[in-house]
């Protein structure tokens, strides 16, 4: 590595609050992926982790094209008037899935769980706000 | 009723920050609708703590509302809240809601 991308790579670690060998395991692997994958980026969720997004949507993740394909029984012409995105943008996500189908499908588990931690969340607050009513 | 997708936004697009997104929504004075209940509860109590108002999040649940075309397209013609075929987040106007949303996050019924 040259003096100036060394000299680049330790401030972004230090500005991230990671060692720089973990920024370049990021990169080396972000990197390989979209090499294989040109239609993928990745991006820096809110909770801290990095999820594989569409490169030309850049807010719509895998997993969320991946979760409409399904529900739409595999129907790629279905999935993608529903995003609003072409057939091959869909065929791209899919060959990244079944690229990294185990680490997608413990995404979607992770994603359907805190759905429903935060569903009973918000029942419960309104279930509190109801009886705080009716107690006058 | 009218729907926007935040990817007609061209000033959103790259936007990773969804408090952002509420703010754009708020300025319009309309309904954020998302299926990422764990990034958007957080935000509306941060709202809520900060005394920064919004009107209202939807949130839609994978598991009893997939998001396709019937089963989004069902639950629009059954409620006012629904939204019609979707991207991952939407927004719609405040005007047209029949139960207030402001500064509230619920999450929207599955068709029966």
């Amino acid at each position: 590595m040259d003096d100036d991308t060394h000299e680049q790579l330790l401030g972004r670690a230090q500005r991230l609050e990671v060692s720089a060998s973990q920024l370049v395991n990021r990169y080396v692997k972000e990197g390989l992926r979209m090499d294989e994958h040109p239609g993928i980026a990745f991006v820096t969720t809110p909770d801290g982790r990095r999820a594989a997004v569409l490169a030309s949507r850049p807010r719509l993740k895998v997993v969320d094209i991946i979760g409409t394909w399904k529900g739409e029984r595999q129907d790629v012409a279905a999935t993608a008037r529903y995003f609003d995105l072409s057939e091959e943008e869909v065929q791209g996500a899919l060959r990244y899935y079944a690229a990294y189908q185990k680490e997608l499908d413990e995404e979607i588990r992770r994603h359907l769980e805190a759905q429903q931690n935060y569903k009973r969340v918000l029942e419960q607050r309104q279930a509190q706000v109801r009886r705080r009513v009716a107690n006058g | 009723m009218k729907f926007l997708s935040v990817h007609e936004r061209p000033e959103l697009a790259g936007e990773p920050d969804d408090r952002e997104i509420l703010r754009a929504a708020t300025r319009e004075e309309r309904v954020l609708i998302s299926n990422d209940a764990g990034h958007l509860v957080p935000i509306v109590d941060e709202f809520g703590l900060s005394g920064e108002d919004h009107f209202g999040v939807l949130l839609t649940d994978d598991r009893s509302l997939p998001r396709t075309r019937e089963a989004i397209g069902s639950s629009s013609a059954r409620s006012s809240h629904s939204p019609p075929a979707a991207p991952t987040t939407k927004w719609r106007t405040a005007a047209n809601s029949s139960r207030p949303l402001s500064d509230a996050a619920r999450f929207l019924s599955a068709p029966p």
